[in-house]
């Protein structure tokens, strides 16, 4: 079910006042029926896969809390190999198949391991994540075990971030499912103007930019540079609104009925440095990595290579958890090159800005840092859209000789532009006012809905209606 | 403050913003609808015009072929018949013309209708296929006719249609455009007929555009549709021609291959005795890269070359001719 959808319009004007109509102790069986429905609206018998996962680390929980010694390392490695096999067997079966069928050609002998005919289920790698930090702070000591089996399934399912995130640790989260949460206006109120803005973000900024540039990338041997590099800055808006669209209702959504998500995204594009967009980011991923891979391999109390080397791993494989392809890899390899290259650089950089009497001008370095900030994300971006890793190098080379006129598709072309005005608008406001709550707060209560009354405005008039999914459902 | 006084306060908060947003789409959507149907021209006002003004004896259907294929004036000079060409943009199936045609044949009859027939036309079901009945959403209202169609783009859209602005999404800014000189260009359209200028095919663009249609099966509702036009314009006694324009080929390619749609399509209309003529491999355009814009579609000469072939068929037969 699509949070873009009137079948979710539906599904959230019914579950929501049944929720605070509930007598509490039963609350909790009435968000698992819907967060199940909810899956299964996508292809139902893949509830199955999360129900096995859910499971294995519901015991898992148990057994590493009533074990001791180096029992306690096997629960937590068969709890971590069952989740990782899920995801392995689903997304990267086939890609490393295929990989293998290339390396046995290049020798001269034939693969004769079949591929898998199987889609890959929606959000996989968001609820397996979200279920090896169970684990892991229960191992770590950090989270008690969750003995109520319908509170822990929750805890995986629980609808609004179960197919896109945020990843939430079991701390944040699973005490809130016992906490009686109270009909409170306000918080509805603000929940709901959450999820319309996220709601525009998707609607009107991202699946309108998406015409374009899937025009444009999907036909890339057609288009020259100018009207690709066009369309990587349009992506770079795509995907940021599609997904922090997506965060936004999905916090919203929960926010009504009184659970508090995490903060997923902070104005990426105001960063002033690759490291800094990471921090802004899907945070809960960025964290996730931080905590349970980045700090496992030794953080930056290691050699300097080798804190180079966590770093730049931590990045790959946070490509591949995006996708099973080269592209993903590449993505996140670029990413892991600008942070260490950022280390490396960093006091040269210092003199450098010294030298230009930059650091006297501090809102001019500021736009320059903000600017090549984001000329490097974009660089990236063009391999995390691109079909293919030699698309993705053939679409650089194009960007970089800027040739040939660009694609007009006029009608396209100003509401993607009128539609990133306005985001970057509201964004700036924001982030100037260091202004964290709702867009569009005011004291003046006409005001206030004048603004969220255009959006639905906005929304009707120049809004995508037929656009198509999430794109970090297929993650 | 009371709770009580709260709670009513709150009510009427939440009552005073539905009832701005229900306000304000009305107003807008009003707006909106003027605009819409004040275009001077483009699509909204060719679509317009053919639903609810032309009169025209000659009635030219079909997609972006069609539109770009059928040079009006030389057709009307040829035979002496006033002829519009209905042909929209973007790839519509058979749906679209019969839509239409169920308005028109209310109106007037016609003396001439032409289907520019193409394989992808009875095709199985695409979804952005329904997806561009967008277009017919600001006539839902004005012609029942074009309900069931509009409603096979989702189960929702007879909700979404409860709001004004939605007929219109996605619209503002061609009709704002429309509506005003910056597409003073477009003069050279003539009655519906949009010529592609100064674009010619080059050796780059010979594989773009080749659909695999032998693979594709026909979708039975469009077979349906197919028959009840037929049918529409036998008992309206308006003469129906089901014509393929040419598509580019070399020689190499012109070996007489037929999709497997198209083969049940012909069956199907040479069973009902319907006038079907293919020009997709006449050797006049074979391997001819300066009359074509692109793969599929021809460009300002080819059209004319094209329109001139259409014009002496139509003055000088009148009659089922059936090529393959």
């Amino acid at each position: 079910m699509l949070f873009n959808s009137i079948h979710f319009f539906l599904f959230f004007i019914i579950v929501t006042p049944l929720y605070f109509l509930l007598p509490h102790k039963f609350r909790w069986m009435l968000l698992l029926g819907a967060s199940c429905y909810f899956y299964m609206a996508f292809v139902p018998v893949y509830i199955l896969i999360l129900g096995f996962t859910i499971v294995i680390d519901y015991f898992a929980g148990i057994l590493l809390e009533n074990t001791e010694g180096k029992k306690r390392k096997y629960w937590l490695i068969a709890s971590l190999v069952a989740n990782i096999g899920v995801l392995a067997v689903f997304k990267y079966y086939n890609f490393l198949n295929n990989n293998l069928s290339e390396f046995l050609s290049t020798l001269g002998y034939e693969n004769t391991i079949p591929n898998l005919s199987i889609l890959l289920p929606i959000g996989l790698s968001f609820h397996t994540f979200q279920a090896m930090s169970y684990t892991i702070e229960v191992y770590r000591g950090h989270q008690k075990a969750e003995r109520h089996f319908g509170i822990y399934a929750l805890f995986v399912m629980f609808y609004p971030q179960l197919v896109a995130g945020p990843i939430e640790r079991p701390q944040n989260l699973l005490h809130q499912f016992r906490e009686k949460h109270e009909f409170d206006y306000d918080r509805i109120v603000e929940g709901l103007k959450l999820m319309l803005w996220g709601l525009f973000m998707k609607l009107v900024v991202a699946d309108r930019l998406a015409i374009y540039v899937n025009a444009v990338y999907n036909n890339a041997d057609q288009h020259g540079g100018k009207t690709l590099a066009l369309a990587t800055v349009f992506f770079a808006f795509q995907i940021y609104c599609d997904f922090a669209g997506y965060s936004n209702m999905a916090i919203g959504a929960a926010k009504v009925m009184g659970f508090k998500l995490m903060t997923n995204f902070n104005r990426p594009y105001f960063s002033r440095s690759i490291s800094e967009f990471w921090k802004r980011w899907h945070i809960s991923l960025s964290t996730w990595f931080k905590d349970y891979l980045y700090i496992s391999l030794g953080g930056n109390r290691v050699t300097i290579p080798r804190w180079y080397l966590n770093l730049f791993i931590v990045f790959v494989i946070s490509g591949l958890w995006h996708g099973a392809n080269w592209t993903f890899i590449i993505w996140g390899a670029i990413n892991g090159f600008y942070l260490v290259f950022a280390i490396v650089t960093e006091k040269w950089r210092k003199k450098m800005g010294n030298f230009l009497y930059l650091n006297r001008v501090p809102q001019l370095n500021n736009a320059l840092q903000i600017g090549i900030t984001f000329v490097l994300a974009c660089f990236a971006w063009v391999f995390f859209r691109a079909n293919t890793a030699s698309d993705g190098f053939q679409i650089v080379n194009k960007i970089l000789l800027m040739g040939g006129s660009i694609y007009i598709d006029i009608n396209t072309i100003l509401y993607s532009l009128a539609g990133i005005g306005f985001l970057l608008m509201v964004e700036f406001t924001r982030e100037h006012d260091h202004h964290d709550g709702l867009p569009f707060k005011t004291n003046h209560w006409f005001k206030e809905q004048l603004a969220y009354g255009m959006l639905i405005i906005g929304i009707l008039m120049i809004g995508v209606f037929d656009g198509g999914q999430f794109i970090y459902f297929q993650f | 403050m009371s709770k009580l006084k709260i709670n009513r306060l709150r009510i009427i908060k939440v009552l005073s913003f539905i009832l701005l947003i229900v306000i304000a789409d009305q107003i807008t959507g009003k707006i909106l609808k003027h605009l819409y149907f004040s275009q001077k021209t483009g699509q909204g006002q060719n679509m317009s015009y053919i639903l609810s003004d032309c009169k025209a004896d000659i009635l030219i259907f079909g997609n972006s072929r069609a539109q770009h294929h059928y040079d009006t004036k030389i057709i009307s000079d040829s035979i002496g018949l006033t002829c519009y060409n209905a042909g929209i943009d973007g790839g519509h199936s058979i749906l679209m013309p019969y839509a239409e045609i169920q308005v028109i044949l209310k109106r007037y009859i016609p003396k001439i209708i032409i289907i520019e027939f193409d394989p992808s036309f009875v095709m199985e079901y695409r979804k952005s296929e329904y997806d561009r009945f967008s277009v017919l959403l600001p006539y839902y209202n004005i012609y029942p006719e074009l309900q069931p169609l509009i409603q096979k783009r989702g189960p929702w859209e007879k909700v979404k249609l409860l709001s004004e602005i939605y007929p219109y999404n996605s619209n503002i800014i061609g009709m704002i455009r429309m509506n005003t000189n910056i597409d003073a260009n477009r003069k050279w359209i003539f009655n519906g007929y949009i010529p592609i200028k100064d674009k010619q095919m080059n050796e780059s663009m010979i594989n773009i555009g080749i659909e695999h249609a032998t693979q594709s099966k026909a979708d039975p509702d469009k077979i349906k549709a197919l028959e009840d036009i037929i049918q529409l314009c036998k008992n309206k006694k308006v003469a129906l021609f089901f014509i393929n324009s040419p598509i580019y080929q070399t020689a190499q390619e012109n070996n007489g291959n037929i999709a497997g749609s198209t083969k049940q399509v012909i069956k199907l209309l040479t069973k009902q005795n319907t006038t079907t003529i293919d020009y997709s491999k006449d050797p006049q355009f074979i391997g001819q890269m300066a009359l074509f814009a692109d793969r599929l579609h021809l460009n300002e000469k080819g059209a004319i070359k094209y329109s001139q072939i259409i014009g002496g068929l139509l003055k000088n037969k009148y009659r089922i001719i059936s090529i393959q």
